[in-house]
């Protein structure tokens, strides 16, 4: 299953919203291309669409300062929160199976601390910048906004449960389109 | 959407105002249960479009009982006075002739949140240039993200103000609309993500990514809560010293 597993950041995935108005109705932008150098590794569209960008196997990303050496960075395209409009309230179901596809097959373990949001870098910070940036991504409806927990807040976690879920159903190969359980 | 306090000290009279406002473009609706209306704020027709508004006062029967014009200018918003609504009114060739005269005094104005009571608009002391909500002074940028002039707000929808437009975009947002607390949205004490607008400290955060998503500067000058965003494709370091620019 693991076709992607000469990612050599694959042991975390970290979530990206796109964080502007109406982004999941965008199916145009692709932000692969190091534009003022950032790049995210994948891109997932809202109706699941997988863009494969071509830093993916580099040994250092270009999608989050303090975490661009340790996490795969994945731009869902939604505004998830904190936009002046078109907000939506969470990722699409088809996001949510292409994104539990990608961890699938880049080999990432199943352990919940293996999906962060990027808004947990700049504490996590496991590669050591001296400044990363603080931010709202991937938005306060999947995110908590504290002086101490910059996480998953409880819609969040849910969300991370069901990817790491539908990452088991990927890695059993079941075609359940990922909207319910796998087929026993 | 739901009331706040409609302050009207005068109620009367349906004048040819009517004719300035595009009734098929309502911005905003409530009841003013203290007296029994329903306001309505209705977008300028024509050329006067995004130039202001129609705030309109209806009773239960659906008779207009007050109407006000409000014109955006550089200082902010403003409500014209009956002489000067009344000379915007296109007159059929060159007779011109009044049928009545609008006598409100005063509106006061109601822009809703998120499914929150809607914060209270209102003339700032009583000067009819400046322009608060709830009580908190708007701050209108010198400048655009590109040094271009702000000029006026393009916009008042939602409860936010604008200026600018496409990726020169300016959006305000007071009070509750606001992203709230900028000491709850986990930028490190020594970042250079604070700074310091007209005084008072703040933060600058990326809604998305830098060049991705929106960036938002927050702050609280007393009890006032401020949200400014730019729009999508700023930079960081470029959001940062905008902001010390406000």
């Amino acid at each position: 299953m693991s076709h992607y597993s000469t990612a050599p950041r694959r042991g975390y995935v970290m979530v990206h919203h796109a964080g502007y108005p109406n982004a999941h109705l965008d199916n145009t932008q692709v932000f692969c291309n190091y534009d003022g150098g950032k790049s995210y590794d994948f891109q997932i569209r809202w109706d699941g669409t997988i863009v494969r960008c071509a830093a993916w196997d580099d040994a250092v990303g270009a999608h989050a300062l303090g975490c661009n050496c340790q996490a795969e960075g994945i731009l869902l395209m939604g505004c998830f929160g904190g936009c002046t409009s078109g907000n939506v309230a969470a990722p699409s179901a088809a996001q949510e199976c292409s994104l539990a596809y990608v961890m699938a097959h880049l080999g990432t373990s199943g352990v919940s601390d293996r999906l962060r949001p990027h808004r947990n870098c700049s504490y996590w910070n496991p590669c050591a910048n001296p400044s990363p940036t603080a931010t709202e991504c991937p938005g306060r409806n999947l995110t908590n906004t504290s002086t101490t927990n910059q996480n998953w807040n409880a819609d969040g976690v849910a969300f991370r449960n069901r990817i790491l879920s539908k990452r088991t159903c990927w890695l059993a190969h079941c075609r359940c389109s990922c909207s319910g359980q796998c087929p026993s | 959407m739901l009331a706040g306090s409609l302050p009207m000290l005068l109620l009367r009279t349906v004048s040819e105002l009517g004719k300035l406002a595009d009734r098929t473009s309502v911005l905003d609706e409530w009841p003013d249960d203290e007296r029994r209306t329903l306001v309505t704020l209705y977008a300028l027709d024509g050329e006067l479009r995004e130039q202001g508004f129609m705030a309109v006062a209806s009773n239960a029967a659906g008779r207009t009982v007050a109407e006000r014009i409000f014109m955006f200018n550089h200082e902010g918003l403003r409500a014209l006075t009956p002489p000067e609504a009344q000379r915007l009114v296109p007159r059929p060739g060159l007779r011109r002739r009044l049928r009545s005269v609008l006598s409100v005094l005063a509106l006061g104005l109601l822009f809703v949140g998120c499914g929150s009571t809607g914060p209270t608009v209102s003339p700032a002391g009583g000067s009819p240039t400046a322009f608060e909500v709830n009580g908190c002074p708007v701050v209108a940028p010198k400048t655009l993200p590109s040094g271009a002039p702000a000029g006026e707000p393009v916009t008042a929808a939602d409860g936010r103000i604008a200026w600018g437009a496409g990726t020169d975009l300016v959006i305000e947002a007071i009070g509750q609309l606001a992203l709230g607390d900028p000491d709850t949205l986990g930028v490190p004490p020594d970042s250079d993500q604070r700074v310091e607008i007209r005084g008072n400290p703040g933060v600058v955060l990326p809604i998305g990514d830098e060049g991705v998503g929106e960036i938002a500067i927050v702050w609280e000058a007393g009890s006032c809560r401020y949200t400014i965003w730019l729009a999508p494709g700023e930079r960081l370091k470029e959001a940062i010293t905008y902001a010390a620019s406000l």
